[in-house]
């Protein structure tokens, strides 16, 4: 175990990034020292606690999570420094290495020229997971560019010297975390920004944006770009949402897209909108259901095809992961020296490729102290070979013997060690950093800055190419204060005024109406079932409530929030009375619609301000609880959906307030206007449609239910007949709950979508207010002609009954016209067997 | 010999499909000892979108787009090929198979890299321990290459059963090789994973074999269905030699070539991804009637 000492302890070997031999700070370290020595207060500790919070609340450290479900990163809240000089070098030494890893992929997927004068192994190509023989460039236009995006992890050895160790060609995620980490290290410390010449990072981004359109192709004078995510699922999804927003294009799934004729476009509102440039973070394998993965459904059918005709262009390039295996590190000196005719500046890890016989004898000899890696499949966790028991360490040895090409052999490394704050004092820590770099002209741009992080586990290895551990930002010091200033050269002129937004996607516009509708639903159910708890919950039910709550069990019954058998039975029963209590365990009702709606917020994350997204999180966390907590018991069950009807006003205020009346918020109120319309016709005047009628329980239910008691109580002090009650909840359009309010709505709503995107709905509704005028005035006059009208209630029931199909027709209508309602796509033929 | 060739693949759904797009691997290609005096595809109904490249291998293929809706898609391939493949020399003089292995791993860096491609595990072919067992008894010490793939072809073609209801699409390898019985395309597969299991090249090619031997027959006969086998590499001068596990032979006229690839899924005839259509039948006809 003499070798592993350094996985496991600080060996004296490795170098220190504060402190130098003769035991003085160095100078780049004096800063930030000094600026931490005269924080107020709390000092440090105190701003890491507000730092970590806005990360969380960011949403940063979501969807990164270990295997046990916990965020699997935290901040560090101090940086890590790098010196100018020092820097400049670096930056040179990965400009090379970008080159010279784009310039491998053009002759893998071209020529193989590299593979045949033996200066690549051919089975680093063929035998990579990463490859991918249908992007060959055989017969058609080659990618501009292979690396468009490309990030690397380095570590700084005993002798001082960076070395590389890994390469992240095929999807190189990080640099969303590195720029929200300075956001928050910013606000967190500004006293340090304000005294130390750190670089800034958003002129990189300004340049990311040139660099992406300068693949589209050279004729498109607007190229139009994307940010292409496999959703809301991905491990690094808040990566996406974050990068499509700091470079101000939209984050697309495949299911956005369509492929025609060589073209790609989404699909909005307005019809197909072209789409040049696609910043991927997408698995290749998934890209292209119908020449990559068969079996994919986050692709876009025919995106290979259209990359030949050159009119797409993505970044990275499909395939490109092929460059990230380390057992390419042996060879790159040579392939430095041949490919660009220089000496190779920033040096790998020592690295062994067992293809080859010397090295795999000298693995072999060597293999207790080495750490082992299969390098071209799937999998390609190390195996730290001492720490195997005989029976794994001999399965190893067998598997590399058979196949020894699969494998590389390298020693553990001690990277060097940087301070962190370890919650009390600064403490030396291993430190790994993650550089990134875009294309820019001929060239590669270095982002001046990027992540450091201490790796979590017992090696820098074994955590190679994950964001874990712990993150901290790099600061790169400038020269002088002139360098921090880079102006941008963002072109705004490209920016026309744009309002309205029929480019908005359909898919998005879809997730929008539904989570109006579902928000919509949790408001009604949580209202119908707070109307039965509260009368249940006072202990003695009266003959009143007895009626009331038989009225109210069978709309429960009918919004399916309780099995059939205890709504429908006698209120005073000991059955009714349970099921009610259990409705917040109940996993087809509330549970159901608050799955839908978490579903919904985080597909559609992106659309909402941070400061929205941030509130909801918490709240919805924190309703969920009170619900489960409230299981079986009536009153903490009636505070627990106060608390959800509380939840859904702030949940609309948040809207109201901060989401643009564009197209996006006219989906989200139209699903809520549709959905509150059915429950008005549907449970608000659901009592009026039984025979025979209760008419107190149905008017006064109906008021409770339209939360229009107290306004009809100062109307009319209190004395309930029909006309007046239905007046405000059917025919009163100053009433935000009555069902003329919902049918205005809608009719704007549509008018507006109907300008904005060129495609109309069909007025479904105009001959609603006639009939329910009609309706009304069946009611009025003397109490006791209306009383014994059953003509009267006849015409309610149709009525009612009409309005219902046709907003079930519109919500269809709007379907059709509006969203991307397409058959899933399938696969046929054979993949093969 | 020359051939006249017709392919025709019929898709009946069961509901309008919206959209298709369809990848076919049916445009004969040249081998040595294969020439493609002409052909032509012809689809129903007509793709919006239609256009031809080379694959990886050098393969034909052509991508159809359909945007009309659509009940049925028909598509048909009409050829003219003149096939004779160069005779094989005598097993003895192909070098001896762990020669042929050496080469192909070339420390690292073999040569030639078109047929060391082909080493390796792929989709439908992985290499396991099952499949090298198997093929032991074919590569013993010192035997020449051709000896080798001569005797797996008599071995699976003795031991396997052909019994086209034994496997579907999706049977993988390991249960074929239980089940001991399959298609064409299962046979080849057995090969090639024998092969590469003992670090020998084995291509998978698909095409079709004739079975009738006049035109009067033919008309009897009527449609037949697409083949497949296996082309090893037996070292540099002679390279690549096509032999046909199913009916254990060395392919010299009967067999006409379209494509080759590592496995069936470099090479399926056609594979499309369609928008709507719910469940789908596909009916194949092939005729391959000799010219002289």
């Amino acid at each position: 175990m003499e070798s592993l000492r350094g996985l496991t302890s600080t060996p004296a070997s490795a170098y220190d990034e504060l402190v130098t031999g003769q035991k003085s700070i160095r100078y780049h370290w004096q800063g930030i020292l000094s600026v931490i020595r005269s924080l107020p207060g709390g000092g440090l500790r105190e701003r890491v606690e507000s730092a970590r919070r806005q990360l969380e609340e960011s949403g940063a450290t979501v969807n990164l999570l270990d295997d046990r479900g916990a965020p699997n990163w935290t901040f560090d809240p101090l940086p890590f420094v790098i010196a100018p000089d020092e820097w400049q070098t670096l930056e040179r030494g990965l400009v090379q290495r970008a080159w010279l890893l784009d310039a491998l992929l053009a002759d893998v997927y071209g020529p193989q020229k590299l593979l045949r004068d033996h200066l690549v192994p051919p089975m680093l190509a063929h035998a990579n997971r990463h490859f991918q023989r249908s992007c060959k460039v055989t017969d058609a236009k080659a990618p501009p560019r292979y690396l468009g995006q490309y990030a690397v992890d380095l570590v700084r050895l005993g002798d001082g010297r960076w070395h590389v160790l890994a390469d992240h060609t095929e999807m190189p995620s990080g640099i969303g975390y590195a720029l929200e980490i300075r956001r928050v290290q910013a606000r967190s410390l500004p006293e340090a920004f304000r005294a130390i010449p750190v670089r800034h990072l958003r002129p990189f981004v300004d340049r990311w944006n040139d660099s992406l359109a300068s693949m589209a192709p050279a004729e498109i004078e607007r190229p139009s770009m994307a940010v292409l995510t496999p959703g809301a699922l991905s491990a690094t999804y808040f990566e996406h949402v974050y990068l499509s927003r700091a470079l101000g294009v939209p984050l697309v799934e495949g299911g956005d897209l369509v492929a025609r004729d060589g073209e790609v476009s989404i699909k909005t509102l307005a019809g197909l909108r072209p789409v040049h440039v696609l910043l991927r973070r997408l698995d290749s394998a998934f890209a292209d259901p119908l020449e990559l993965r068969a079996d994919s459904a986050l692709g876009v059918t025919g995106l290979v095809e259209a990359t030949r005709t050159g009119k797409i262009a993505l970044a990275n390039a499909l395939g490109s992961g092929v460059a990230e295996t380390p057992a390419l590190m042996p060879f790159l000196d040579q392939l430095c020296q041949r490919v660009l005719d220089q000496p190779l500046q920033l040096p790998s890890l020592d690295v062994w490729w067992l293809g080859e016989p010397t090295a795999y004898a000298f693995a072999m000899a060597h293999l207790d102290s080495m750490i082992v890696r299969p390098c071209l499949g799937a999998d390609r966790e190390p195996i730290v070979v001492g720490m195997l028991d005989p029976a794994d360490r001999d399965a190893l040895v067998k598997r590399m013997a058979a196949q020894p090409g699969h494998f590389v052999a390298q020693y553990p490394v001690t990277p060097s060690l940087s301070p962190k704050w370890d919650g009390e004092t600064l403490a030396p820590a291993a430190v790994v950093l993650r550089c990134f770099l875009i294309a820019e002209g001929h060239s590669y741009r270095v982002l001046p800055g990027g992540l450091a992080r201490e790796p979590a586990g017992d090696t820098a290895l074994r955590s190679l190419g994950r964001l874990n551990g712990t993150l901290k930002d790099v600061w790169v010091l400038a020269e002088d204060a002139s360098d921090v200033q880079l102006p941008s050269s963002r072109r705004f002129h490209q920016l026309s005024v744009e309002r309205g937004g029929a480019d908005l996607q359909s898919r998005v516009a879809d997730n929008l109406f539904w989570l109006g509708r579902y928000i919509e639903r949790l408001d009604n159910d949580a209202r119908l079932l707070r109307t039965a708890v509260s009368r249940v919950a006072q202990g003695v039910i009266g003959p009143r409530d007895s009626a009331e709550l038989r009225q109210l069990g069978r709309l429960i019954d009918r919004a399916n929030l309780m099995p059939t058998t205890a709504a429908l039975a006698m209120p005073e029963s000991a059955a009714f009375q349970q099921g009610l209590a259990s409705v917040a365990s109940d996993r087809r009702g509330l549970a159901a619609i608050l799955d839908a709606i978490q579903r919904l917020t985080d597909t559609l994350r992106d659309r909402f301000s941070a400061d929205m997204t941030s509130a909801v999180g918490p709240l919805m966390a924190d309703v969920r609880g009170r619900l489960l907590a409230a299981r079986g018991q009536l009153d903490p069950l009636l505070a627990a959906l106060d608390e959800l009807v509380r939840f859904v006003a702030t949940l609309s205020g948040l809207a109201q307030e901060n989401m643009t009346r564009g197209t996006g918020w006219q989906f989200l109120d139209l699903g809520r206007r549709i959905e509150r319309s059915q429950f008005i016709l549907g449970s608000a005047l659901g009592p009026f449609r039984v025979s025979p009628i209760d008419w107190d329980a149905s008017m006064r239910l109906a008021l409770e239910l339209c939360d229009s008691t107290i306004t009809y109580r100062t109307r009319y002090l209190g004395q309930l007949q029909p006309a007046p009650v239905l007046d405000l909840v059917v025919l009163d359009d100053s009433n935000p709950r009555a069902l003329a309010f919902q049918l205005h709505s809608i009719r704007g709503h549509l008018e507006r979508l109907g300008r904005a995107s060129g495609t109309r709905v069909p007025d479904m509704l105009h001959e609603l207010d006639i009939d329910f005028e009609r309706m009304v005035q069946m009611f009025t006059g003397e109490e006791r002609s209306w009383r014994h009208e059953g003509l009267a209630l006849a015409v309610l029931r149709e009525i009612v009954e009409d309005a219902e199909r046709r907003l079930d027709d519109l919500s269809e209508a709007i379907t059709r016209a509006y969203f991307s309602h397409v058959p899933a796509a399938q696969s046929v033929g054979s993949m093969g067997r | 010999m020359r051939y006249l060739l017709s392919h025709r693949t019929s898709y009946s759904y069961a509901s309008s499909v919206d959209s298709a797009h369809h990848i076919a691997h049916l445009r004969a290609r040249e081998f040595p000892g294969q020439k493609v005096t002409s052909i032509s595809i012809v689809t129903n109904p007509e793709p919006a979108l239609a256009v031809q490249h080379l694959d990886y291998f050098g393969n034909h293929i052509d991508i159809y787009r359909i945007d009309q809706p659509h009940q049925r898609f028909d598509i048909e391939v009409r050829a003219a090929v003149e096939v004779k493949f160069p005779p094989p020399p005598p097993d003895a003089d192909t070098p001896g198979w762990e020669a042929v292995r050496t080469m192909l791993m070339g420390n690292g860096f073999p040569d030639p890299i078109e047929a060391c491609e082909f080493i390796h595990e792929s989709p439908l072919v992985p290499i396991d321990a099952t499949l090298r067992d198997y093929g032991a008894a074919s590569f013993t010490p010192g035997r020449p290459i051709l000896a080798v793939a001569r005797d797996l072809c008599r071995r699976i073609k003795a031991d396997f059963e052909y019994n086209p209801g034994a496997t579907d699409i999706s049977t993988p390898l390991a249960d074929v090789f239980r089940g001991k019985a399959g298609v064409c395309q299962d046979f080849a597969h057995v090969m090639i994973a024998a092969c590469r299991a003992h670090g020998v090249a084995a291509a998978y090619v698909s095409g079709y074999i004739r079975t009738v031997h006049s035109r009067e027959e033919m008309v009897l006969r009527g449609a037949d269905a697409s083949h497949a086998w296996v082309a090893v590499w037996c070292g540099p001068g002679i390279n690549w030699i096509h032999l046909d596990p199913t009916n254990d032979l060395v392919a010299s006229e009967d067999h006409v070539a379209v494509a080759w690839g590592r496995d069936f899924s470099d090479v399926s005839p056609l594979r499309g991804v369609i928008l709507g259509g719910d469940a789908h039948t596909y009916g194949v006809a092939v005729t391959l009637m000799p010219t002289e």
